[in-house]
């Protein structure tokens, strides 16, 4: 892997779950090294701990579940140490996230244009939203929305699961983050949208973003990802570029992922 | 599921208190003569206005009665004929607002019309045509707020049924060859109750309110019976002298209808499932949470 | 011999004119033992087809046929006497199952309404069941809120081919688990489509899933059929289908498909009046494709496409 000094380090991340009557070790010690200008992939299958561990980056971690150890370093820096108020200054400006569920992670009741001008203006203040309409307009174009105007003006509950997700991902794309969490960005997306979105991810990693990504698909991983981290019941059980993992994999599970699903003679 | 239910019932100190005072109320009501100390009719002048005393424990009123055995037999006028007009209301709207949301189209509209119909009357101009025609009686207003009040509750189950009606395991029931029958009770109807519940709970408190509020203005019951609202009537002249006489129905009327409200309030948060619990499960598969 | 046909079917739903079809003039058989696939983007009435051939809803215009019989005019009660051998599973979202009822009772829905099972053989059938889909006799009295995603998808598998029905549709049935469930999954599809000869129509977007198991497949854009591929091998003729083909993703790092600018991103995509429903994003559009309405044609032994550039 790339040998400069990672944008966000996460160092021996433990998120666990305390339920009534056992503790669930969703993250057991997750160590990831995210660079700039590179696509990071976490694949895993569903209750491995990727996305919790993507939550527990922007400490979104909610009872009963709690970070019970490790480090999260941006630049160097422990964002687990800072108060709440200087965490909320990182999210959205230098860490930014898609979420899984597009209709719960916007609200309702507020035009699209205006999550869209929020995005942009938590970053840069002086940005007004007559200016920024047309490069709006734009991205909502690459992600596949063929009626940006119409968009624009709707609100989150007039739009389907897709478009509200591709509504998301847009907003990941005007942010001026350093860092970008897509948390399974195009899972109930077409083929067709869904390369559309990732070509629009890998524009973004050209202008230096470190995006990390969540998938549960090899596809997405093997055509968009630099380095992997494969994940499974908590832990890593490998790593390294997306190269070299595919051409040599070395753990069991991994082993496992890459067969194709050959069931036809 | 009914056990998780109960248990965060019980969980919220406001809902249990509310379940016990109702259902003290309830027992009061069915036992009242044996509860009450004295005969709540029995007229007396020589021992009219008296203050609270160890004898009459909330004072007589004008004509001499005990206050505390009238506000006792008061719970089978008030509370149990909100009860009753609530049992009537939910037989006929809960029906009508499954055949009304699960058939559709013209059988739909009727019904609505209907209930239209019922809705736009105001309670009191009603009342009063009621009380003109057929002379004033607890038995009218009954019948009255029975007339006006089913309708909101079959438009509430009507949308209910209506949003359950898309959901993928109503379908599912028709692919596995269920009868329109038993896809309503055991489908649409589980899914309604608790909506239902929580709505007659409530819907009883506001009955409550509504009886002792015609009463007070002499619509409802009528002297000498011992209903709160008629009890308020009588305090109105002595609001100065033996203040009281209205405070105590009032101060029954407000604990009895906050105790239904706290009551209606648990049950919908206790049938209301969370979050919690099912998030952690489905993000890890654990079966054992 | 087809199994299951539907004849020059339409479904549309709104009454304003212009009529929105989300099903538009689809023809489509499917034969006895087949896996067919259908495939397209969402809001191509792929889920709506499925649901029409069950009839789970009621068709606009057209013929629905079922094991030789025309079942388009079917009444409630008589469509209940046949609906034991034509199931469906569905995407496992939260609103799959009924919120108060425990696994055993969504199990044993199909059988209460068609057997007289004791409740001792309903139980073992239960258990069967589950044990086929990799689930056991522990989930037996859970409720569908305290399972996963990857075990609400085979409840719901489980219920379905809990009597053995002889189509099945599988409404996009793997597309919300993971690559090891997905597998699982699609094995016990297969396998069960072997020992007892089932049929399935096949509806996902996942390409690699109906490469796995279909035999034939059938793509949808906007509620018409473009094209019908005899084999999963057979190469893709109509624009559309490349486009989508193109779309898919290769496991391979070493592998890296040309950009091919496959579809016209610009431009009006409201629903076209008369003419291929492809062609405002279709780069090879000319006049014809406009004005003329595209038939499926046969091109050679079982592959049909509906374009006249072929």
């Amino acid at each position: 892997m790339c040998n400069e000094e990672p944008v966000l380090a996460v160092k021996d991340l433990k998120t666990y779950f305390y339920c009534k009557d056992r503790v669930v070790k969703a993250v057991n010690g997750v160590s990831i090294d995210v660079h700039k200008g590179r696509i990071t992939a976490i694949i895993g299958g569903s209750g491995s701990g990727k996305s919790v561990m993507s939550l527990s980056i922007l400490n979104l971690i909610d009872k009963p579940g709690r970070i019970v150890d490790g480090q999260v370093l941006l630049h160097g820096r422990d964002i687990r140490k800072l108060s709440d108020k200087e965490l909320r200054r990182i999210r959205g400006r230098q860490i930014a996230m898609i979420f899984q569920e597009p209709t719960c992670a916007l609200n309702p009741v507020v035009k699209v244009k205006k999550h869209m001008y929020e995005a942009v203006h938590i970053h840069d203040k002086s940005a007004r939203m007559n200016d920024l309409m047309d490069g709006f307009r734009k991205t909502l174009l690459r992600v596949g929305l063929s009626e940006p105007d119409r968009v624009l003006e709707s609100y989150p509950f007039e739009l389907s699961g897709g478009m509200c997700q591709r509504v998301m991902v847009a907003m990941g794309l005007v942010t001026n983050a350093e860092v970008l969490i897509a948390d399974e960005p195009t899972s109930s997306l077409d083929l067709t949208t869904q390369a559309a979105i990732l070509e629009e991810l890998v524009r973004l990693k050209e202008t230096g973003m470190a995006v990390i990504l969540i998938t549960h698909d090899l596809g997405v991983v093997a055509q968009t990802a630099d380095d992997m981290y494969v994940i499974k019941d908590g832990i890593i059980v490998e790593r390294g570029t997306v190269r070299e993992v595919f051409a040599n994999p070395k753990n069991e599970y991994t082993k496992f992922l890459m067969e194709p699903i050959l069931i036809h003679n | 599921m009914l056990k998780s239910i109960i248990r965060k019932f019980f969980q919220k100190r406001s809902a249990v208190l509310g379940l016990i005072v109702a259902l003290l109320m309830v027992f009061i009501g069915i036992f009242a003569e044996q509860v009450a100390p004295h005969d709540a009719y029995a007229v007396d002048i020589s021992q009219k206005l008296l203050d609270p005393s160890a004898e009459y424990p909330l004072g007589t009123d004008q004509l001499g009665r005990c206050i505390l055995s009238r506000l006792i037999l008061g719970t089978r006028t008030s509370l149990f004929s909100a009860i009753i007009v609530t049992v009537i209301i939910l037989l006929i709207g809960v029906p009508l607002g499954i055949i009304a949301g699960y058939v559709g189209g013209i059988t739909d509209n009727i019904i609505m019309r209907m209930a239209d119909v019922a809705s736009t009357f105001p309670s009191s101009l009603l009342a009063l045509a009621i009380v003109g025609i057929f002379g004033p009686s607890l038995r009218n207003l009954i019948l009255v707020f029975i007339f006006l009040w089913w309708a909101p509750f079959a438009r509430m189950v009507r949308g209910q049924v209506m949003k359950i009606k898309e959901m993928e395991y109503v379908l599912a029931a028709v692919a596995a060859g269920d009868s329109r029958f038993r896809i309503i009770v055991r489908h649409i109807l589980p899914n309604t109750i608790s909506s239902i519940i929580v709505y007659a709970t409530l819907r009883i408190a506001a009955v409550i309110v509504h009886i002792a509020s015609f009463s007070f203005i002499g619509l409802g019951s009528q002297p000498p019976t011992a209903d709160w609202g008629v009890m308020l009537n009588d305090g109105r002249q002595f609001i100065t002298s033996h203040p009281l006489m209205l405070v105590w129905p009032g101060v029954v009327i407000a604990v009895v209808v906050l105790a239904f409200n706290a009551l209606g309030e648990g049950l919908n948060d206790a049938m209301t499932p969370t979050s919690e619990e099912g998030a952690v499960v489905k993000e890890t598969g654990a079966v054992n949470v | 011999m087809n199994i299951v046909e539907v004849k020059s079917l339409y479904k549309s739903y709104t009454k304003s004119k212009p009529t929105k079809y989300a099903v538009h003039n689809v023809s489509l058989g499917i034969e006895y033992g087949e896996i067919l696939g259908l495939v397209g983007e969402s809001g191509c009435g792929k889920s709506t087809l499925g649901a029409l051939m069950l009839k789970l809803i009621e068709p606009t215009k057209g013929e629905i046929w079922f094991d030789g019989k025309n079942i388009t005019n079917l009444s409630f009660r008589n469509m209940r006497k046949i609906r034991s051998q034509m199931q469906i599973v569905f995407q496992g979202s939260s609103n799959a199952f009924n919120p108060y009822h425990t696994v055993r009772q969504i199990i044993s829905e199909p059988m209460d309404n068609y057997t007289k099972f004791s409740p001792s053989e309903k139980e073992r059938n239960i258990i069967a069941s589950l044990e086929s889909v990799g689930l056991g006799a522990e989930h037996i009295e859970r409720y569908s809120g305290e399972l996963s995603g990857g075990q609400r998808q085979r409840i719901g598998i489980a219920r379905a081919l809990i009597l053995e029905p002889k189509f099945v549709v599988c409404d996009e049935a793997v597309s919300s688990v993971d690559y090891a469930l997905k597998k699982q999954i699609l094995k016990i599809l297969y396998n069960l489509k072997q020992e007892k000869g089932f049929t399935y129509l096949f509806i996902s977007h996942d390409m690699a899933a109906v490469n796995a198991v279909c035999d034939r497949v059938a793509v949808m854009y906007l509620g018409n059929l473009v094209e019908i591929l005899p084999s999963v091998n057979a190469p893709a003729l109509h624009p559309y289908t490349k486009a989508l083909m193109a779309a898919t993703l290769e496991p391979d790092p070493e592998i890296k498909k040309e950009k091919l600018v496959l579809f016209n991103e610009s431009g009006d995509f409201s629903y076209p009046h008369g003419g291929c429903p492809f062609q405002s994003r279709c780069l090879q559009a000319n006049e014809k494709c406009r004005t003329e309405d595209q038939p499926l044609r046969e091109i050679s032994d079982g592959h049909f496409v509906a374009c006249h550039l072929i």
